[in-house]
């Protein structure tokens, strides 16, 4: 008796590891194939042009550096990733800087009109980037801003501002405010316990909205491209030349889109538990 | 005219509730009262202040008969010339693009809930090896830059590209670079960029559901798929309803992917309203109708925020809850 019922103990247990095992299998496939273009992107860009050409694919084939060396000296894409790293970043430090008063007073105070600036702020960050190209285009012109790092972070700033302010309320808000009212009971004044009390707590805070507004410039495609030419192009553009040069390039191709996105994909990693508060309010944004 | 949602409505809130102090007297309580709308200045200036003018021009432009690349002198006052020719002329493109964006975003979105939630049910089971992983490797093709993946795929479409090849294996030919199948290429680059988010909101959804309640169901003797219509699927609801909607507004401000992969084309295949923006402007040269278009895109796109506003404040509890 006692055994019997062992044995169907045992059985039960074989049964749920298999179902487990066939699940994960499910899942891991599924997850595999998800990911798999993007694999072959960073594969297939380590091989010879007349191997990445080569149909049906080749899935052994030498390894080489070439595209790359391509990549960097004949289109010089470290120029671009220069432009691109300057102002993803300046965007990224303006951004949360200047949003940072308006997410402390949107958190911690409540006043008249507070939900109308609020919606205010929401109907600026959607403005859909690629209906005001012409007059971004003109204005440019006028301030003497066209092709130049300033105005490319000037016009990414009207997206980002009201994304890092909405971030950083969050943020703010989980800080109790019983921690900066205590510090301004022992003598510190508004600021100062600000500064000293709730900004260390908040370091996570800074941390995820600038990923993911670097993110969103460097990403970003319509203004830099139409707004720069020469000399602050940066590097979501350069896959023009890529197109219009001759004949479509494959192999240099490969090299520039692993170039361009694994910053972004260590990103990924890096903010992957706040992933969804920042799209959510990413997705607002223009 | 009822009071807009509140700012709390959205997320966190628990600070607002907090007592604000008594202010005392004098100049500190002037300070008291305006301090809030001090800390403002510095935001609504980078934000206002850049894109105010260039929106006032955006709706001037639209009354005008002007041409790209002449001087502004020859533009002339038009009325509503460039919105009532966009809405009667034969050769408009408008009502196209927007048929072709709702087909866009209907194809995509219902495919996307679908796969995504068959996904993040199975992620949800027990016992899954390395959930992290995958959850965190499903970041990837979201956050990567969109012009990038339509070069990718473009390489991947071509007739002897990696798409065609392993389509071929299972006999299936598709010549993607044609006006049919332009349309479900675009279609499908965005099932396979975005699929990946609703995963991963849907399985937060699916995470908060208490087990207990799951449990105590099952003891009841409710089986797997009456527990999933009617204990998950209510609870799921308005997650679905915030995603789906956010998905509408990616959509309808998408360019970059359709720009590198067809361009608007062939013909007009895949003109959806950012392309048609685009090519009224450096095609057609009419500023007039391309600022036209533009002011009914970003109507669109405010008429949706708003919708979505209202929603997300309605569903608050069940988005906090969900979110990780």
């Amino acid at each position: 008796m006692n055994e019997q019922h062992n044995q169907t103990g045992i059985r039960r247990k074989w049964r749920r590891g298999l179902d487990t095992l066939a699940g994960s299998l499910v899942v891991w496939i599924i997850f595999l194939l998800f990911l798999a273009p993007y694999l072959y992107l960073i594969v297939w860009s380590f091989k010879y042009p007349g191997d990445i050409q080569a149909y049906p694919p080749r899935f052994f084939s030498p390894f080489t550096l070439l595209n790359y060396k391509q990549v960097f000296e004949d289109v010089n894409i470290s120029f671009y990733l220069r432009n691109s790293t300057i102002v993803a970043t300046v965007t990224t430090l303006l951004s949360v800087l200047l949003a940072l008063p308006a997410a402390y007073s949107f958190a911690r105070f409540r006043f008249w009109g507070q939900d109308w600036l609020a919606y205010l702020l929401i109907a600026i960050m959607v403005a859909p980037l690629i209906a005001l190209v012409y007059p971004f285009l003109v204005m440019a012109n006028q301030l003497g801003l066209n092709d130049s790092h300033l105005g490319l972070i000037l016009f990414y700033l009207p997206w980002n501002v009201p994304f890092a302010v909405w971030m950083l309320r969050t943020f703010i808000s989980d800080v109790p405010q019983e921690l900066e009212e205590s510090a301004q009971a022992d003598g510190c004044t508004r600021l100062g316990a600000f500064g000293r009390i709730t900004a260390p707590l908040l370091l996570p805070g800074f941390f995820t909205t600038g990923i993911f507004i670097f993110i969103g410039a460097w990403n970003e495609f319509v203004i830099a491209f139409f707004l720069t030419s020469t000399k602050a192009r940066t590097l979501p553009t350069t896959i023009d030349f890529f197109l219009t040069y001759g004949s479509f390039q494959f192999a240099p191709m490969f090299a520039a889109g692993v170039v361009g996105t694994l910053p972004i994909a260590v990103c990924a990693l890096l903010v992957r538990r706040y992933y969804l508060a920042g799209t959510t309010a990413g997705a607002l944004k223009g | 005219m009822d009071n807009p949602p509140s700012v709390d409505g959205l997320r966190g809130g628990a600070a607002n509730a907090l007592p604000v102090t008594r202010p005392s007297a004098g100049r500190r309580q002037s300070l008291r009262l305006w301090l809030p709308y001090l800390c403002l200045v510095p935001a609504i200036i980078a934000s206002c202040g850049v894109l105010l003018y260039p929106t006032l021009r955006m709706f001037q432009y639209s009354f005008l008969n002007w041409s790209f690349g002449k001087s502004y002198e020859t533009a002339k006052w038009d009325g509503l010339a460039n919105y009532q020719w966009l809405i009667t002329s034969q050769s408009s493109t408008l009502f196209h693009s927007l048929r072709l964006t709702l087909l866009y975003a209907g194809a995509s979105i219902v495919c996307e809930l679908v796969l995504g939630l068959a996904i993040a049910v199975l992620l949800n089971r027990r016992h899954v090896f390395g959930r992290q992983v995958v959850l965190t490797g499903f970041m990837i093709p979201t956050l990567l830059m969109p012009v990038m993946v339509g070069m990718m795929w473009r390489m991947y479409m071509y007739p002897n590209g990696m798409l065609s090849y392993f389509l071929g294996l299972v006999g299936i030919k598709i010549d993607w670079y044609t006006a049919t199948w332009a349309m479900p290429a675009v279609i499908l680059i965005e099932i396979w960029q975005f699929t990946p988010f609703f995963v991963i909101s849907l399985f937060a959804g699916l995470r908060a559901i208490s087990a207990e309640i799951l449990e105590a169901a099952a003891i009841d003797g409710a089986s797997g798929w009456y527990r999933f219509w009617h204990i998950s699927m209510p609870y799921l609801r308005p997650i679905i309803v915030v995603t789906s909607m956010i998905r509408v507004l990616w959509i309808l401000k998408s360019f970059d992917i359709v720009y590198t992969m067809f361009t608007g084309g062939p013909g007009s295949a895949t003109e959806i309203l950012g392309i048609s923006i685009y090519r009224a402007l450096f095609l057609s040269r009419n500023i007039g109708r391309s600022a036209a278009l533009s002011v009914i895109l970003a109507a669109l796109t405010l008429l949706v925020t708003f919708a979505f506003v209202r929603f997300a404040y309605r569903s608050r509890e069940v988005m906090e809850s969900a979110t990780p």
